[in-house]
């Protein structure tokens, strides 16, 4: 197995060689040169760059299968296997706990539903309808005329004050103040919502478990500067840094983005280093030391997939919370641009007008309680579900 | 360590928070040429170029980012905290901020006594009965609690509360600001209800409470399932020690079991976290106070920051962190007093 992997991993990597070669030539001296490709006129330095990334690509695949290939050889191989087998048992007797709780399973199913939802939101709805160019038959502008409307035949009454559309189309949940269907623009609003919070948890957990490990385990001044560096971050009302560097960055989505992370990236640091703290006094950490293994591989090969449980729940408990702020700073006015369909700036087209079209602060709010809600349920249950004391 | 020792250290390392958080929301603030120019309030149109200058070289405007700072800081530690701009009638930040201080505090007390009021029996109730139906229940309360958008909800209350309450006929409540009757008492704290007390001004009072009703209820909501989640989770941790076991097995009554021995422990880390709470309240109003028009100092700042007024964002951002930084120290103290088993 191991001699096969890295004959392998030899040949991939002279293929590799070739490859990597024969796109530099390409891109270095083929100008000028163009030859046709089903019926389509290809430069050379062009198939030069992509000789060059396949080359690459089989380089770095080789050097890594003949270095698995080593360490397979080196290393007995049934430890290797046993330790797998455990984490995957350990990961299914998790799974199995969760089952049994029922509001861990609603939880689940809805953020799996919402999941999904956002990745075919765009399919589902025309994106075009969110900006004026949607709708060809109002000459490329908004229906502006139907603006506020809420349909006639509905089961809601939302009293006096309120415009009620009588024509052909269908608005189950209203007009917004461009005459949008509203539920179409809620299902265009929940990839963007979802896409952000899944960027801004992932970056901020990345970084601050990063920051956090090397701080537990360097100790020492490095980690009482970064402790004192979340000490000013933790000094701050969350919103408050957020808005601020909103305000003075500009409003694209990824200052938004930034601003965000700034504001979640120091729970993480707190919790890994105590984490760390805890698991480096541990007997196999000192056994890996005296077999020899280095800090980096103790560090990020044992201890902190072992203590990366709570950091997972932390950021799933997160991610409702980063909808929310997300939204909260489109909702404040910091949005990119008025039409783009988001929870946040969805409600706050509604704002004014609370009073005569109601359902456009509800719908999209409602739509973010129950997204948070989802991916709340699903952490709660994890932490109680990955507690070794109560896992029993 | 002894305690005093602890807390000295403390004290040193707070100046040096509030003064990184100061440094962070300067260079923010001021370092973009966005909204106010921090010099704008002090000048007047009769004003020659020279006096403009004049007014630049005193207060630092004219340095480098960096060294503005220590002129700013010498400014504040002189007690001048710069002006705001018009829409403050530019006056001084510091006397803006002090007068609005009082609604904020006021709206902070009554949401952390209904988050503790409605919180530590649902955190109880959740577990004692861990795993069943009232746990399961309280836990939805409390994580529907943290899912919620802070704004969304005001506007529900504002909605079913103030609108359809006055369309039913009902008695309703008011939608929005601190007091229907502003000037009706003399202002002594700048809290409508504590002044309308100390005035024996009941019908002020009276109506300075309903106003309070609907966005206290609305902050309290958004904290009232984290208390409850630490209190289920440290009650079910105090269950498990062999003292109450012991306790049972004297044949003490459940009741008494749990209210005497279980709860006094159990509530210890509900207690600090309160303290965390009120501070962090206290800065993360701002939306509910944007939503019911409070005129406290989170609504301000968020005017601020679209004003991109550096002054009175400074003052605000530095009195929350300073009040916050405190919390957790008076926090971490009061953890020695109520659990003799920490020592530091």
């Amino acid at each position: 197995m191991g001699l096969l992997m890295k004959l392998g991993g030899i040949v991939t990597v002279l293929f590799g060689i070739v490859f990597t070669l024969a796109g530099a030539y390409g891109l270095a001296g083929g100008t000028g040169i163009t030859f046709t490709i089903n019926e389509r006129v290809v430069s050379a330095q062009e198939g030069g760059i992509v000789f060059l990334i396949v080359g690459i690509i089989m380089l770095l695949g080789g050097i890594a299968m003949t270095y698995v290939a080593r360490a397979a050889r080196l290393m007995p191989e049934r430890p290797e296997r046993g330790e797998w087998a455990a984490r995957w048992a350990d990961l299914k007797y998790t799974l199995h706990l969760l089952r049994k709780n029922p509001l861990v399973m609603a939880g689940s199913m809805i953020a799996i539903f919402f999941v999904a939802l956002s990745l075919l939101a765009n399919l589902i709805v025309d994106p075009n309808l969110a900006v004026p160019t949607g709708y060809p038959e109002f000459e490329h502008s908004y229906p502006f005329q139907r603006k506020f409307m809420w349909p006639k035949h509905s089961v809601i009454n939302w009293g006096p004050g309120v415009r009620l559309y009588e024509g052909p189309e269908q608005f189950y949940l209203g007009t917004d103040n461009w005459g949008r269907d509203l539920l179409k623009m809620i299902i265009l609003a929940i990839p963007v919502d979802v896409e952000n919070a899944v960027i801004v948890t992932v970056l901020a957990a990345t970084f601050g478990t990063l920051i956090g490990a090397l701080a537990g385990y360097v100790g020492g001044v490095v980690e009482e500067a970064v402790l004192r560096i979340t000490d000013i971050f933790f000094a701050f009302p969350a919103l408050v840094l957020a808005l601020v560097f909103a305000a003075m960055f500009g409003r694209t989505l990824p200052t938004l983005r930034l601003a965000l992370l700034l504001v979640w990236w120091p729970p993480y640091v707190r919790l890994m280093r105590g984490q760390i703290l805890s698991e480096k006094q541990k007997g196999y950490v000192e056994a890996l030391r005296g077999l020899g293994a280095g800090h980096l591989r103790i560090l990020f090969r044992h201890i902190i997939p072992n203590s990366i449980y709570p950091i997972l729940v932390q950021a799933t408990l997160d991610f409702g919370g980063v909808i929310l702020t997300f939204s909260a700073l489109m909702f404040l006015g910091f949005s990119p641009s008025p039409s783009l369909p988001e929870l946040g700036n969805l409600a706050a087209s509604g704002y004014e007008h609370i009073f005569e079209a109601p359902w456009l602060i509800i719908f999209p709010g409602l739509t973010m309680l129950i997204i948070a809600l989802a991916f709340n349920l699903v952490g709660d249950g994890l932490r109680d579900v990955l507690d070794p004391k109560l896992r029993r | 360590m002894k305690i005093y020792e602890y807390v000295i250290r403390r004290l040193i390392l707070m100046v040096f928070v509030l003064l990184g958080v100061s440094a962070l929301v300067f260079y923010l603030a001021r370092g973009f040429p966005t909204g106010i120019a921090p010099w704008a309030p002090y000048i007047h149109p009769k004003m020659t170029a020279e006096d403009i200058a004049e007014v630049k070289r005193i207060h630092g405007f004219d340095q480098p980012l960096h060294i503005q700072y220590f002129y700013w800081l010498r400014d504040i530690l002189h007690g001048d905290w710069g002006r705001t701009g018009i829409w403050a009638q530019g006056r001084p930040a510091n006397e803006v901020f002090l007068s609005h201080f009082p609604y904020t505090v006021e709206l902070s007390v009554a949401a952390i006594i209904l988050t503790v009021a409605i919180g530590l029996p649902l955190g109880i109730i959740s577990a004692l009965k861990n795993n069943k139906l009232p746990d399961h229940v309280s836990r939805i309360i409390a994580l529907t609690g943290y899912s919620t958008p802070s704004y969304w909800f005001g506007f529900i209350l504002q909605l079913v509360f103030f609108y359809y309450f006055t369309i039913w006929g009902l008695p309703h409540l008011p939608s929005s600001g601190a007091s229907g009757m502003e000037g009706m008492v003399a202002r002594v704290t700048g809290m409508p209800v504590l002044d309308g007390l100390l005035a024996g001004n009941l019908p002020y009072t009276i109506d300075a409470l309903k106003h309070l009703i609907l966005p206290a209820f609305s902050l309290a909501f958004l904290s009232l399932g984290f208390l409850a989640r630490i209190v289920r989770a440290s009650m079910l941790e105090v269950m498990r020690q062999d003292y109450i076991t012991l306790a049972r097995s004297k044949g003490l009554k459940e009741r008494v079991v749990i209210y005497r021995h279980a709860l006094k422990n159990a509530l210890i880390p509900a207690v600090t976290l309160t303290g965390i709470f009120f501070a962090a309240l206290l800065g993360g109003a701002m939306i509910t106070e944007y939503v019911f028009a409070w005129p406290g100092v989170g609504q301000l700042s968020l005017r601020a920051v679209f004003q991109g007024d550096s002054n009175f964002l400074l003052v605000y951002t530095l009195v929350i962190a300073a009040v916050i930084v405190t919390a957790n120290l008076v926090v971490d103290v009061a953890y020695v007093f109520l659990d003799p088993r920490i020592k530091y």
